[in-house]
C-alpha cells in the first residue's frame, strides 16, 4: 500500500508542478522584451530580436541620460585638450569671504558655482573641453584600481584560511579531550587491578597457614 | 474472507476490521481522535498556541507600522512566521505530553502499524494548526484592513496545505527527538530548514493572494500541495526505520 | 598501507596547494570582467564541488546506516556531515565576498545562494545535533540528513520557479563556470583536485577519531557493566 500511495501522490506533484513550471518561463520572456525595447527611445518596435535591441540601447543611452543643464554639442567635434598646463579660468581667483560671523557656506550652495556654472553654458567649447578632460581622467582612475584592486581577493583566501585553521583546532581539542579520558580510565582500570592483586595475595596468605590444619584434622 | 478481530475498537462491544486501507483509516482515526479528546479535556496546548500566535502577530504588526498603517506587505511574512513558531511550541508541548505518560512506547507496542500511528498523530497536529490558523488569519486581515471578499477561500487553503506539510515534517522530527536530550531547542533548529520550501511557496501565495494576481498564486498552491506530497512519500518511507521508541 | 595514506595525501595536498596558488596569482590571465577578483573563484568554486559531494556521502551513508544500521556507515555519514558545514562555510564566506567584488553587495536572494544557504544551515542542525543530542541520537541524524537532501531540489526549484514569476529583483545572476580561457581551465581542474585531496584526508582524519571515540564509549560501557569503572 505504501508503494500504491507513493507512485500515487509523487505523479501527482509532478504533474502539477512541471507544465506550470515551464509555463512562466515562455511567458515572461515575450512580456520582458517588449519592457526592454520601449526603454530604449531609438530602439525598433518590440517584435524585433534581443540582439538588434542591444545596440540601439547601448547608443541611445548617453543621450538619454538626464542632466540638469546640458547645452547642446557643438558643431565642430571640440578641440583636444591641451598638453602643457591648461589656461586659468579668469573667474578662478580666490573665493568671496564669507560675512562677518556667518559661517562659509557649502561648496554647492556658493556664489561662485553659479557664477561659473552660467559662464560655462555662455561658452560651448570649454563646457566640452572641461567635460572631456574630467571623463578622461575619471575613467583612468577607475581603470586603475579596478584592475589593480586585490582587497577582495585577500579576504577571501584569509576567510578560507581561518576557518580551515579553525576546524583543525576545533579536532585538535577534541583529540586532547579524548586522550584526557583515556588517560582517566586507564588510571581507574590500574586502581582496580591493583586491589585485585592485593586481594589476591590477601587471600594467598590466608590460606597457607590453613592448609596443615586441614591435613592433620582428619 | 472474515477479517480477524485485532482489536476492538469501538465501546458498543462490535469488533471492526483493522486490518486493509479501511481498518487503516481507522487506526488512524483512532489515534487522532485518542489526541484531540485528551487535548479538549483541558484545552491547554490549544489556548496557548493561539494567544502566542496572537501575541506574535500583534507584536509584528506594530512592528511594521508606516504612517499609523501596517504595511500590507508584511502580512505573508507576519502570517507565516506565528503559524510556524506557534505550530512548533504545541508540536512539542503535544509530543511533551506523550512522553510524560509515557504513552508513546504503549502505542507502539500495541498491535497498530507504525503507519497508522504517524498518519493518526500527524492528522491531529494539523487540526491543531489549522485552529491556530483560524485565529492567525482574522487577526492579521484585521490589523492590516486587507479585504479579500471571496479570494478569502483561496486563503484557507493556502493556510491548511501549509499546515498539513507542517505536521507531517514536524511529527516525523518530533518523535524522532522524543528520546533525546535539549530537544526542545534542537526542534526549531533542525526543522526549520526543511519547512523553508513551505514557507517560501505558503508566503507567495499569500502574496499573490493579496496582490490578486490569479496565476501567480495558483502556481503556488500547486507547489506547496506537490511539497506535501513529496514529503509524504519520503515520511512513509522512512518513519519505521527512524522511529525506534 | 593505511598507514600512509595520511602522510602521503597530506604531502599531496600540499604540494597541490602550493602549486594552485603559484598557478593562481602568477600564470593564468587576467579575466577581463573582474580583473583580479576573479581569482577567487579557483577556490571558491571547488569548495561547492566538495560541499555537494559530501551533502550526498552523508545522505548516503545515512541511507545505508538505516538499512543495515553498521555503526560504520554511521562514522562515514558523521565525518561528511561536519566536512559538509566546514565547506559550506568557506563557500558562503568566499562566496558573499565574491559577491561583493562583483555585483557590489554582500548577499543577494539568488538562486543558488538561497539553495546552498538552505543546505548548509540544515548540515549545521546536523552537527549540532551530533554534538548535543547524546547516545541514542544516530536515527534522528539519519533522519535529518536524507530530509535535508531532499529538501535541496525543492529549495532550488522554489527559488529558480519564484524568479521565472518576476518575483525576484533584477540583480545579475552569477555566471560561475563560465566559458573559460584554456589557461584558466587547467589552473580551476588542478585546485578541484587539490581540494578533493584536502577534502579526502580531513575526511580520513575525522573518521579515525570519530572510530576511536566510539570505541572509547564501548569500552567505557563494558567496564561500567563489569562494575570495575566507577562512571
Amino acid at each position: 500500500m505504501r508503494t500504491l500511495v507513493s507512485i500515487v501522490t509523487l505523479s501527482l506533484s509532478l504533474a502539477w508542478v512541471a507544465p506550470v513550471g515551464a509555463q512562466p518561463a515562455g511567458g515572461a520572456d515575450p512580456a520582458a522584451a517588449p519592457a526592454a525595447g520601449s526603454a530604449a527611445p531609438a530602439a525598433p518596435a518590440a517584435g524585433s530580436a534581443d540582439p538588434a535591441a542591444a545596440p540601439a540601447a547601448g547608443s541611445a543611452d548617453p543621450a538619454a541620460a538626464p542632466v540638469a543643464i546640458r547645452p547642446e554639442p557643438p558643431a565642430q567635434p571640440p578641440a583636444p585638450p591641451p598638453t602643457g598646463e591648461a589656461p586659468m579660468c579668469r573667474l578662478a581667483g580666490p573665493p568671496p569671504k564669507p560675512e562677518a560671523g556667518k559661517p562659509a557656506p557649502p561648496s554647492q550652495h556658493s556664489a561662485m558655482r553659479q557664477v561659473c556654472e552660467d559662464e560655462l553654458i555662455k561658452d560651448h567649447d570649454w563646457w566640452w573641453n572641461l567635460v572631456a578632460r574630467l571623463r578622461t581622467s575619471e575613467h583612468n582612475q577607475t581603470s586603475r584600481e579596478i584592475t589593480t584592486n586585490n582587497r577582495h581577493v585577500v579576504m577571501a583566501y584569509a576567510a578560507i584560511w581561518l576557518l580551515a585553521v579553525g576546524f583543525l583546532v576545533i579536532m585538535w581539542r577534541r583529540q586532547q579531550a579524548m586522550k584526557l579520558e583515556i588517560a582517566r580510565l586507564e588510571e581507574q582500570l590500574r586502581k582496580v587491578e591493583d586491589e585485585d592483586a592485593k586481594r589476591k595475595a590477601a587471600k594467598a596468605t590466608a590460606k597457607s597457614p590453613k592448609d596443615p590444619g586441614d591435613g592433620g584434622a582428619a | 474472507m472474515p477479517a480477524e478481530p485485532a482489536a476492538a475498537t469501538c465501546s458498543a462491544g462490535v469488533a471492526r476490521r483493522t486490518t486493509g486501507p479501511v481498518g487503516t483509516l481507522r487506526l488512524v482515526a483512532a489515534v487522532a481522535g485518542k489526541d484531540l479528546k485528551v487535548e479538549l479535556r483541558s484545552r491547554e496546548i490549544l489556548y496557548t498556541m493561539a494567544l502566542f500566535a496572537a501575541v506574535i502577530v500583534v507584536v509584528f504588526s506594530f512592528s511594521f507600522v508606516k504612517d499609523q498603517k501596517a504595511l500590507v506587505a508584511a502580512v505573508p511574512g507576519v502570517a507565516w512566521a506565528a503559524v510556524v513558531f506557534a505550530g512548533t511550541i504545541g508540536l512539542g508541548r503535544a509530543f511533551e505530553r506523550e512522553r510524560e505518560g509515557d504513552t508513546m512506547r504503549a502505542l507502539l507496542l500495541s498491535p497498530a502499524p507504525r503507519l497508522a500511528i504517524f498518519a493518526g498523530k500527524t492528522v491531529a497536529i494539523a487540526l491543531l494548526v489549522v485552529a491556530v490558523e483560524a485565529v492567525v488569519l482574522p487577526l492579521c486581515l484585521l490589523f492590516f484592513n486587507v479585504d479579500l471578499g471571496a479570494a478569502v477561500l483561496d486563503l484557507v487553503l493556502v493556510l491548511v496545505l501549509g499546515a498539513i506539510g507542517f505536521a507531517i515534517v514536524g511529527t516525523v522530527f518530533a518523535a524522532m527527538l522524543l528520546r533525546i536530550q535539549s530537544r526542545d531547542v534542537l526542534l526549531p533548529v533542525v526543522l526549520y530548514p526543511i519547512l523553508v520550501p513551505m514557507i517560501m511557496s505558503g508566503t507567495k501565495a499569500t502574496a499573490a493572494i493579496l496582490a490578486a494576481s490569479d496565476a501567480d498564486a495558483w502556481f503556488w498552491i500547486k507547489f506547496l500541495a506537490a511539497y506535501d506530497c513529496i514529503f509524504t512519500v519520503v515520511a512513509l518511507w522512512t518513519f519505521e526505520a527512524l522511529v525506534i521508541e | 598501507m593505511r598507514r600512509y595514506l595520511v602522510p602521503l595525501l597530506a604531502a599531496c595536498a600540499a604540494v597541490g596547494l602550493a602549486g594552485t596558488l603559484y598557478l593562481v596569482f602568477y600564470v593564468t590571465k587576467l579575466e577581463q570582467n573582474l580583473f583580479f577578483n576573479q581569482k577567487i573563484f579557483y577556490w571558491h568554486v571547488p569548495n561547492w564541488f566538495m560541499l555537494f559531494s559530501m551533502v550526498f556521502l552523508c545522505g548516503g551513508a545515512s541511507i545505508g546506516y538505516l538499512v543495515k544500521r553498521d555503526p560504520k556507515w554511521d562514522d562515514v555519514a558523521f565525518a561528511a556531515g561536519e566536512l559538509a558545514v566546514l565547506f559550506g562555510a568557506i563557500g558562503l564566506v568566499t562566496g558573499s565576498i565574491w559577491g561583493k567584488a562583483a555585483w557590489g553587495h554582500w548577499w543577494i536572494w539568488e538562486l543558488r545562494l538561497t539553495t546552498s544557504l538552505i543546505l548548509w544551515l540544515t548540515m549545521l542542525g546536523y552537527a549540532l545535533v551530533r554534538r548535543f543530542a547524546g547516545p541514542g541520537s544516530e536515527p534522528l541524524c539519519a533522519g535529518l540528513a536524507i530530509f535535508g537532501m531532499v529538501n535541496v531540489p525543492l529549495v532550488y526549484f522554489a527559488v529558480k520557479l519564484a524568479d521565472k514569476l518576476g518575483q525576484a529583483s533584477a540583480h545579475p545572476k552569477a555566471k560561475v563556470v563560465a566559458q573559460l580561457d584554456a589557461s584558466m581551465k587547467g589552473t580551476f581542474w588542478l585546485s578541484v583536485l587539490t581540494f578533493a585531496l584536502v577534502c579526502a584526508l580531513l575526511f580520513l582524519v575525522r573518521i579515525d577519531a570519530i572510530r576511536d571515540a566510539r570505541r572509547l564509549r564501548a569500552v567505557r560501557e563494558r567496564g561500567l557493566d563489569a562494575g570495575i569503572l566507577e562512571p
